[in-house]
C-alpha cells in the first residue's frame, strides 16, 4: 500500500500540485492521465523522491516521510528500495552493456553476489525478449528495446511498485507497442504499477484504476469503466480528444 | 659534414638522458598532480557552496590568465624572498601542475556538465549514493568526453617542461643548450631537440587515438 496525503509542490512560487490525496493498492496497475502541465510527471517523480514535495506525507507499509523534511541518504535509500522508475528517455547507462545495466543496481545497491545478479539479469532479459542482446551496448538497440531493458533494470531491484513516467512518449507507435506489451503482461501477473501516459487506449486496456489530474489537483480517481463512461463534461472532453 | 655527424652521434645520448631522466618524470608527476587538482577544482566549481566555487574560480582565473614562465619565475625566484624555498624540481612540478590543473579543470567541468541529468536520476532511483553515482556512472562517461582536451593538455605540458630549463633544470632542452654552447652548432642541436619532442608527441597522439577507439564501443 502506498498512501499520499495532502502533497503539495510549487516551483518558483507556481503551484504544480496542491493537496493531493491518493492511495495505491498493491497488485494493481494505476494509470495517471491529464493534460500536459497538469503535474502528473511531478507527482510520479515525487513518489521516488526525484522531486521533493513541499508539504504532505508519503507513506508505505515500511516507510513514512513527512514533508518538509531534511532527508538522510539511508532514509531515501530505504524509501526508494520500494520503487523503480522507468523514464521517458530510458536513461540506460551508455557505457555498460545491456546485462551490466540490469546488474548494476543489484550489485551496487543490494550487494548481491555477481553471479546471482547475472543469473537474475539474464532471466529478466529473457522475459522482456532481449536475451540475444545482453552483450550489446544501449546505443546498438532500438528505442523500444532500450525501454524494455530499462523495465528489466527496474524489475531487477524487486520493487513493490514500478513507476513509469511516459514510457512510450519517445517511441514510434510500432516500437511503443512492444513496450506496452511488456507492461501489460506485468499487470496481468499482478505487479503493482503506476503509469503516467498519454496513450488512452493503452490506459483503458492495462489499468485497474485511473487517476485524472488537472491543474495540480486530483479531478477523478476510480475504476477504468467508470472513467470512460463518466458523464462529467471535463472528462468527456479530455477522452474525446484521443478517440 | 663529418663533424656534424660526429656531434649528432655524441649528443644523441645526453639528450636522451635529459629527456628520460628529467622531461618524462617532470611531465608525468606534474600531469598526475594536475589531474588531481583539476578533478577537485571541477567538482568544486559545480558544487553548491559559493565559497568553494569562488575559491576555485579565482584559482583558474589566475593560473589560466598569467604566462606559465612568469608563474615559474614567481615560484622559484620570487617566493624565496617571502621565505618559501623550493628545489628547482619541486618549483617546476608546482608551477606545471597548478597550470595544467587550471586548464584541465575546465575540460573536466565541461564533460561533467555534458552528462544528461537522466543518468544521475536513474542511478539515484536505483538507490545508488552520490559517491557511487559519480564513480560508476558519471566519471566513466565524462572521461570519454574529456579525453581529447585532456590529451591536448598532456601534450602541451610535455612541451612546456622545456621552460624548466630557465630555472636550472637540465631536461632535454637545457641538455641541448649546453652542447650547443660548446660546439657552436645551435641549428643542429635545437633541430635535434625539436625532433625528440615531435617523436614523443606523435607517440602520445597515437596512444590517444587508441584510447578513443576503445571507448567508442559505447
Amino acid at each position: 500500500m502506498l498512501k499520499l496525503s495532502n502533497l503539495s509542490k510549487s516551483f518558483n512560487g507556481n503551484p504544480i500540485l496542491q493537496g493531493v490525496d491518493l492511495e495505491f493498492a498493491s497488485g494493481e496497475t494505476t494509470v495517471i492521465i491529464g493534460p500536459s502541465g497538469s503535474g502528473k510527471s511531478t507527482l510520479i517523480r515525487m513518489i521516488d523522491l526525484l522531486e521533493i514535495p513541499d508539504t504532505g506525507v508519503i507513506a508505505t507499509d515500511k516507510t513514512q516521510i513527512e514533508f518538509p523534511a531534511t532527508l538522510k541518504f539511508d532514509q531515501m535509500r530505504k524509501h526508494r528500495s520500494q520503487f523503480s522508475m522507468v523514464f521517458q528517455q530510458f536513461n540506460l547507462f551508455p557505457h555498460k552493456t545491456v546485462l551490466e545495466n540490469v546488474m548494476e543496481g543489484p550489485i551496487t545497491v543490494k550487494k548481491e553476489p555477481k553471479a546471482a545478479a547475472m543469473e537474475k539479469g539474464k532471466q529478466l532479459l529473457e522475459r522482456v525478449g532481449l536475451s540475444e542482446r545482453m552483450d550489446h551496448y544501449p546505443k546498438q538497440l532500438s528505442g523500444g528495446q532500450q525501454q524494455r531493458v530499462a523495465i528489466a533494470r527496474a524489475l531487477a531491484m524487486e520493487p513493490e511498485y514500478i513507476l513509469y513516467d511516459e514510457p512510450t512518449s519517445a517511441l514510434d507507435p510500432e516500437l511503443a507497442q512492444e513496450v506496452l506489451g511488456v507492461i501489460q503482461s506485468l499487470a496481468r501477473e499482478g505487479k503493482s504499477q503506476i503509469i503516467v501516459t498519454h496513450n488512452m487506449s493503452f490506459a483503458e486496456k492495462v489499468a485497474d484504476r485511473i487517476i485524472f489530474i488537472e491543474g495540480g489537483t486530483v479531478f477523478y480517481k476510480g475504476t477504468v469503466g467508470d472513467f470512460f463512461k463518466n458523464p462529467d463534461e471535463r472528462i468527456q472532453r479530455f477522452v474525446a480528444q484521443f478517440t | 659534414m663529418q663533424r656534424q655527424l660526429e656531434i649528432i652521434r655524441n649528443a644523441a645520448l645526453p639528450l636522451l638522458e635529459g629527456f628520460i631522466q628529467m622531461t618524462v618524470p617532470l611531465t608525468l608527476v606534474s600531469f598526475m598532480l594536475g589531474m588531481a587538482i583539476a578533478i577537485v577544482a571541477a567538482l568544486a566549481r559545480n558544487s553548491k557552496s559559493r565559497i568553494l566555487r569562488g575559491i576555485f574560480f579565482f584559482y583558474v582565473w589566475v593560473f589560466r590568465g598569467t604566462p606559465l614562465l612568469v608563474q615559474l619565475f614567481i615560484i622559484f625566484f620570487g617566493l624565496p624572498r617571502a621565505g618559501i624555498q623550493f628545489s628547482p624540481f619541486s618549483a617546476a612540478v608546482l608551477a606545471f601542475s597548478l597550470n595544467t590543473g587550471a586548464y584541465a579543470s575546465e575540460a573536466i567541468r565541461a564533460a561533467l556538465m555534458a552528462i544528461p541529468i537522466g543518468q544521475q536520476e536513474s542511478a539515484a532511483s536505483l538507490g545508488m549514493g552520490q559517491g557511487q553515482i559519480l564513480r560508476r556512472i558519471i566519471a566513466p562517461q565524462a572521461f570519454k568526453i574529456a579525453l581529447p582536451p585532456l590529451s591536448n593538455s598532456f601534450i602541451s605540458l610535455l612541451k612546456d617542461t622545456s621552460l624548466a630549463a630557465s630555472i636550472t633544470i637540465v631536461e632535454l632542452f637545457m641538455a641541448a643548450q649546453r652542447i650547443a654552447a660548446t660546439t657552436y652548432e645551435p641549428l643542429l642541436l635545437y633541430s635535434m631537440v625539436a625532433i625528440y619532442y615531435l617523436v614523443a608527441t606523435t607517440l602520445l597522439t597515437l596512444l590517444q587515438g587508441r584510447m578513443e577507439r576503445r571507448m567508442n564501443r559505447y
